[in-house]
């Protein structure tokens, strides 16, 4: 469905104050979605694990992206998971300019879903430690508002209102006292109303390393990791009725500190998410910081393929 | 074979006089014949066996090494795939040790496929199963 001429009109308007921005904010939006991207990590057959993951992302310029990703996991099998991943809330603000006057205006509403398939492709156990690596494949639907505030750019909407695709593969290598993660990952969006997000490549990486108990004797059922995370992406311009959007795409590489508090039926955890490096062209403003909450529940179920 | 020798060891040193001293006797050669082998990860210390084997004290108890669990939230599907099996009262795992604890209900006896295949289902993988319970007539506890 195309947007009406009066919307792609204000669009057009304030296009050279905050689209950038915008753009910048949604790509980095999508650049995460774990703490801080997903693992290999083994879910068993049956486990339901629901996850909640309030963030908060800042720019220069009073630009803020707030929003509320809750997460569901289904082990399928030993070796498939189901995981669909949803954008409960996503409230996007930024200076927008409409007929000369700029003021900060809000768009809220619900956020895109995307449905992965994760597949065990190869492990190896031992006693205190597992490798693996695991292939995902999703589908972002467009669940979500992608008209919430008139005023606002396609960018800032809470939904991109665009099919997508995603594949990654991730690793990870746990021990007791650490553990070790790298995700390299692509996706893509198809057209919507004249509009297509630019594609996206990430790499990421994180360690953990075990703080409390040191002592893992008997039947530990606690323990405090710190955390150290990182997230690199890079994506490319946006495209509107075929011509570039200016300033759109780029690169971010954050540094996510943290902390991660697990027992055997939940978790809960915390970060921070810093810029290392960032490239675009968003008139002078930058990514600021982040942080992310984390808290995860297991269920159990005894059906499974 | 290292396991083998250990705990022929153990039960031909006839001086534990009851069956139940001979079991955690025989828990404690396996485990550390399995630390010696590599297959129990980092080495445990002597003390530590020592309280594992005090924790197997009813001779039902199967003790079974499950690799591949490192954290706390990672037990959760494997003890619930576990207790899922009819004769199974209580599970606890051991972390370090990557042993499971399997407390058996009054009576009860649970074939080592289907506990492997528990393990299996939880995305671990099953290694030995250590039965302490010394059968009538038998002299060594029974490795499988």
């Amino acid at each position: 469905m195309r947007p009406p001429h009066g919307c792609r009109g204000r669009i057009r308007a304030c296009l050279p104050v905050c689209l950038v921005l915008l753009a910048w904010v949604l790509g980095a939006e999508r650049a995460r979605a774990q703490l801080t991207f997903p693992s290999a990590s083994p879910v068993s057959a049956g486990n339901v694990v629901v996850r909640l993951e309030p963030e908060i992302t800042t720019f220069s310029g009073n630009a803020s992206s707030a929003g509320l990703l809750a997460v569901g996991l289904y082990g399928a099998s030993p070796d498939w998971t189901v995981i669909v991943q949803d954008h409960t809330l996503v409230s996007n603000t930024a200076p927008v300019t409409v007929g000369g006057h700029t003021a900060n205006r809000t768009a809220t509403g619900l956020g895109d879903t995307l449905m992965e398939l994760r597949y065990t492709l190869y492990s190896v156990d031992d006693v205190g430690s597992t490798f693996r690596i695991a292939p995902y494949f999703g589908i972002f639907a467009p669940t979500g508002t992608d008209n919430a505030n008139p005023a606002m750019p396609r960018g800032l909407q809470p939904g991109t209102g665009a099919w997508g695709q995603r594949e990654a593969i991730s690793a990870t290598w746990s021990k007791l006292f650490w553990n070790a993660e790298a995700q390299v990952g692509y996706e893509n969006y198809a057209q919507s109303a004249g509009y297509t997000f630019g594609d996206s490549f990430y790499a990421d990486a994180g360690f953990h390393y075990l703080l409390w108990p040191r002592n893992l004797e008997g039947d530990v059922n606690a323990e405090v990791f710190a955390s150290l995370e990182t997230n690199y992406t890079a994506t490319n311009k946006d495209r509107m009725i075929g011509a570039t959007v200016p300033g759109s795409g780029g690169q971010l590489w954050t540094a996510d500190p943290g902390i991660i508090y697990t027992t055997p039926r939940y978790s809960v955890d915390a970060t921070a998410l810093l810029p290392v490096y960032q490239h675009i062209s968003a008139g002078g403003r930058r990514y600021a910081w982040g942080v992310l909450g984390l808290f995860r529940y297991a269920f159990f179920t005894e059906h499974h393929w | 074979m290292e396991v083998d020798h250990s705990m022929r060891r153990t039960a031909n040193a006839g001086s534990l006089a009851s069956g139940r001293r001979t079991a955690r006797a025989a828990v404690l050669a396996m485990v550390m014949a399995l630390s010696a082998a590599g297959l129990a990860g980092a080495p445990a210390a002597h003390a530590d066996v020592e309280a594992m084997a005090a924790q197997a004290a009813p001779d039902d108890d199967i003790l079974m090494i499950v690799k591949g669990v490192t954290y706390p939230f990672s037990k959760f599907g494997l003890i619930r795939r576990l207790k899922q099996i009819p004769s199974v009262e209580a599970v606890w795992f051991d972390l370090q040790h990557g042993m499971a604890h399997i407390r058996l209900k009054p009576g009860g006896d649970v074939p080592d496929a289907e506990l492997r295949r528990a393990i299996v289902n939880a995305a671990y993988t099953p290694g030995e199963i250590f039965r302490p319970k010394v059968q009538a007539g038998q002299s060594a506890p029974v490795l499988r």
